[in-house]
């Protein structure tokens, strides 16, 4: 089942393509300075890896320093898009954590090419359970909701 | 800038409660994702078979049976024994 990892509004070019416009998501964050964007193709699901400054999670939302009042809309999608960075940015740092438990035993000078399968697998396979788990997850507090 | 109008924007309020829902959610699901790749996952293979995909469908129902067995539990344990502080204190 193919899930976007990062949301973007539907009105915003990204919002409903599957295979990101690298240039075009550079523009997007271009406000976080100092983002490296790593490119990770998991299953369908293209995983855009952003390193950023942890300082950057305190952007002035004004963007041009504090002049004045802000735009509801700009805010909320401003907040969207760092809503999502965080997500995806938690999703890998658990799949990193699992996939190095499940497939790098004692480490050598690098990863030999057994470990690299293994851990494309499991990324795949990570991927699968979690969505699984927000399906199943999704179907309990409906079942819930109907209950109440 | 009005301090007194972003807090009192309707609009932003309701997005905030709504965005706020939604990352709970998220959050949970990570949670569990954790929890239930440690019972469920084995040998990472080329698909996820359905005897693990049942393992965590059953992870995550009973995984939420517990938190409210949890919250019952602790809700009569109160009732009957006045406080939990009281309790605690024995």
């Amino acid at each position: 089942m193919a899930q976007k990892e990062l949301h973007f509004p539907s009105s915003h070019p990204i919002g409903n393509s599957r295979v990101p416009d690298i240039q075009l998501l550079k523009d997007t964050f271009a406000q976080f300075h100092g983002a490296v964007f790593v490119c990770t193709h998991v299953g369908e699901i293209f995983i855009v890896h952003f390193g950023l400054r942890m300082d950057n999670f305190t952007t002035d939302y004004s963007g041009a320093g504090g002049s004045g009042k802000m735009d509801t809309g700009t805010i909320m999608e401003q907040v969207k898009v760092q809503i999502a960075v965080a997500n995806a940015q938690e999703l890998l740092q658990r799949m990193t954590d699992k996939c190095f438990k499940k497939c790098v035993g004692k480490p050598g000078s690098s990863l030999d090419n057994s470990e690299q399968k293994c851990i494309a697998m499991c990324m795949d396979r990570y991927m699968d359970a979690w969505n699984t788990v927000s399906r199943t997850y999704n179907s309990r507090l409906q079942r819930e909701r109907a209950r109440l | 800038m009005d301090s007194q109008g972003v807090t009192a924007d309707p609009q932003l309020q309701q997005f905030i409660e709504v965005e706020s829902q939604k990352q709970r959610f998220q959050q949970l699901v990570h949670q569990m994702t954790e929890v239930c790749w440690e019972k469920c996952m084995d040998k990472p293979g080329p698909k996820l078979d359905g005897r693990t995909e049942t393992c965590f469908v059953n992870c995550v129902e009973r995984f939420i049976d517990t938190s409210q067995f949890i919250l019952n539990r602790l809700e009569q344990t109160q009732r009957s024994k006045g406080s939990l502080s009281e309790s605690m204190s024995d």
